[in-house]
């Protein structure tokens, strides 16, 4: 349970302290100190190389940090043993760049692996929660198809379906359109859009302006390692107040 | 050394409690270590497998003079003179010198046979060496630990003596020009000599390499023992001996039809390489597996284990392994047969080629299958199981294919210390039909043909496995 402070009108449901990343001498996360409501759907933007991804995957810590802590639900969650760890990753959802589907498994086998291997599902009561979150992605007909089979904007939609069917608390997408080819881009983006308007707290990597602006409550900018500026879509978008952050809109924002 | 025959003439007692017990019983056995061509050997004739030799023949004649049948009971050399003293045999036939050591233990017929050394030169050469001088600065060939090693480093002065393990390599090298000439009994000199238009014999005398061999009888039988002689001295005086060696020596180089004569050799060998490869496959995949396991393991003392039993097994040659486990489990007092040996030996070096496999096959599936799994709150032991290996397998089991390909070819070095597999039958055949070069050729396309047939089965999965391949390709 979460304990509600005092002139909070919302729940932090992630946080991160001083998170740090250094490969070898090159720090690649420069102290990171983030949070994120319950509800809240934030979009991280930022130019090639700002660490935006790498500040995602320690969100669940697929990766170690150097230093510095991620609270999740009140938990410190890097002092965690492995098998602790697994639990909290139910909880978080996860969708990535290159969708990731697993190789050896139909559409439909995708989606049920964890919720049958990690919650004890039966086969039944799994095929029954997959088939509905492949409809809500409009795949439901392709149940058995391989994932080779997909086009890139299907396979995300199942990936996303995959990640939903654990039921988590927070989804976190990492650039889930930039290995499609445009025209499949509309298709994930209408999903996505869909889940935020369920209350699910997203943090989504993006390129997408557009998107981030539609949809994000916030929209986070950064570069270099750092956070720079937070703030709605709005502010950031039409009101930069950091260098940085106006030259970086400058130069995507006008082609 | 060689020690003096007896030559005494036995009293003419007319019978003996051996003897009497021979005819009463019909027949007598032969004991013999039939793998010593001209003198005893085994032959297919007529599709049948028999022991022949100038030995046998004059084994039988002593049996025909005593008038009873003849049976022969095969054994190895060092245990002939045991049966013989338990009664197990009744005479030994098998190109046996009495020395004063053996004359200790059983009686000696007269000498059927004086054995001498011979020189065999290539022909056209047999001028320039008329005696042991003329070898200076030469290279000659002798067998290992035999007579012939000791005579010729004794005898031929200056010589470059080189001593090799069978008298096939010795004429290869030969009739190659790798040696001058080489030194062997006379005849398996007279052997080769008849047979191969491109050899001959120089005329060498030694002063002291002759020796003789006899039939070995139980003691204490005068009349019996009389009998062998007078049958000695009578095929040596009617020329029925020589004529029996000659016989051994055409059934040595016999025009029969060389597959007829050692198909069964091939085919039993090629069984034995292809259940050895069988099995060190089977046992080195569990062991590769292990090894694997070791390696991912959290103790630091599994995985020091594994590391060092990886770099061991990779880092060092087969043939010191095999010998270090055929010698090493006599070291510690295992009784363990040079298969068994073998088996293990091939076992431990392929489970670290597997453990290779495995790995790589790991690697070979893109890291996001994992990433995946693992935020899906699968633990690693299970996205190792349900998504990891059943991808990795595709990898796996073409390069196990190759494993299995590699390990067959490399199992004939196991025929170091006596398994019967295919390269070890090759020197059989090679020793007995006295043809170097042929059996090297069968065999070189008896595994070209397993290799092949393998690789093609492996092509056929491989294409079933395309599919599950290209799933990989998208996500790298």
């Amino acid at each position: 349970m979460f304990i509600l402070k005092a002139g909070e009108m919302m729940t932090v449901i992630l946080e991160t302290k001083q998170l740090t990343k250094k490969f070898g001498d090159n720090l690649v996360l420069k102290g990171i100190d983030s949070k994120i409501e319950q509800g809240q759907v934030i979009a991280v933007i930022g130019p090639s190389g700002s660490g935006k991804s790498t500040y995602h995957r320690y969100l669940n810590l697929l990766e170690q940090p150097t230093s510095g802590s991620v609270v999740f639900e009140d938990q410190t969650i890097n002092q965690l043993t492995e098998n602790e760890l697994d639990k909290i990753r139910e909880k978080m959802g996860m969708v990535f760049q290159s969708f990731n589907l697993f190789a050896n498994y139909s559409e439909l086998e995708n989606v049920n692996l964890a919720p049958m291997n990690v919650q004890g599902l039966t086969a039944e009561a799994a095929t029954k929660q997959s088939q509905a979150l492949l409809e809500q992605v409009g795949l439901a007909d392709k149940a058995d198809a391989q994932p080779t089979s997909l086009s890139g904007g299907q396979q995300q939609r199942v990936a996303i379906a995959r990640a939903l069917a654990m039921h988590p608390d927070v989804m976190l997408f990492d650039e889930p359109t930039s290995a499609l080819d445009p025209e499949m881009v509309g298709e994930v983006l209408n999903v996505i859009k869909n889940l935020a308007q369920t209350g699910m707290t997203m943090i989504i990597v993006t390129h997408e302006m557009g998107f981030a602006k539609n949809v994000a409550d916030q929209v986070w900018f950064m570069d270099e390692g750092q956070l720079i500026e937070k703030g709605t879509p709005t502010q950031v978008f039409d009101h930069p107040q950091e260098a940085r952050t106006q030259d970086f809109l400058s130069k995507v924002l006008v082609s | 050394m060689i020690g003096p025959v007896s030559t005494t003439v036995q009293a003419a007692t007319k019978t003996d409690a051996q003897l009497t017990a021979i005819k009463k019983r019909g027949y007598m056995v032969l004991g013999v270590s039939a793998d010593y061509p001209p003198y005893e050997f085994h032959k297919t004739i007529n599709g049948e497998d028999k022991v022949v030799g100038f030995d046998i023949e004059l084994a039988r004649q002593v049996a025909k003079d005593i008038g009873v049948e003849l049976r022969i009971k095969e054994l190895g050399f060092d245990s002939l003179l045991g049966s013989l003293k338990t009664g197990k045999v009744d005479m030994i036939v098998s190109a046996m010198t009495p020395t004063p050591e053996r004359m200790k233990e059983v009686a000696f017929s007269d000498s059927y046979l004086r054995v001498a050394q011979k020189v065999i030169v290539r022909k056209g050469e047999e001028n320039k060496y008329r005696s042991v001088m003329d070898f200076k600065g030469q290279r000659v060939g002798v067998q290992k630990q035999t007579t012939q090693e000791t005579t010729a480093k004794e005898e031929m002065s200056g010589a470059k003596v080189v001593s090799l393990k069978k008298v096939t390599d010795l004429i290869l090298n030969l009739q190659q020009k790798k040696l001058n000439a080489v030194v062997v009994e006379a005849p398996v000199a007279d052997a080769y000599v008849q047979t191969n238009q491109a050899l001959t014999l120089a005329n060498i005398k030694f002063t002291n390499a002759d020796y003789d061999c006899a039939i070995a009888l139980p003691k204490g039988s005068p009349a019996y023992l009389a009998s062998v002689n007078r049958t000695i001295k009578k095929v040596k005086a009617n020329g029925q001996f020589k004529k029996w060696r000659k016989t051994a020596n055409d059934q040595m180089f016999s025009k029969q039809n060389f597959w007829q004569a050692y198909g069964s050799y091939f085919i039993k060998g090629t069984g034995i390489t292809i259940i050895l490869t069988i099995v060190g496959v089977l046992f080195g995949s569990l062991l590769g597996t292990l090894l694997a396991l070791m390696k991912r393991a959290k103790n630091k003392l599994l995985k020091a284990i594994a590391t060092v039993y990886i770099q061991y097994f990779r880092g060092t040659p087969l043939l010191v392994q095999v010998f270090m486990i055929y010698f090493g489990t006599q070291v510690i007092h295992l009784n363990v047969s040079a298969f068994v040996s073998a088996a293990i030996a091939l076992s431990l070096n392929s489970g670290a080629y597997v453990f290779e496999v495995i790995r790589s096959g790991i690697q070979s599936v893109a890291k996001g299958q994992t990433e995946a799994a693992r935020s899906l709150g699968l633990s690693n032991k299970k996205t190792m199981r349900l998504v990891i290996l059943p991808q990795a397998i595709k990898t796996i089991l073409p390069a196990l294919g190759n494993e299995f390909i590699s390990l067959l070819k490399e199992s004939a070095i196991v025929s170091v210390i006596g398994v019967g597999e295919l390269m070890f039958q090759t020197s059989v055949i090679q020793g007995s039909s006295f043809k170097p070069f042929l059996p090297l050729v069968i065999t070189s396309l008896i595994y070209f043909v397993l290799t092949l047939i393998l690789s093609l089965l492996l092509r056929y999965f491989e294409k079933k496995m395309k599919v599950g391949k290209a799933n990989n390709e998208v996500f790298d």
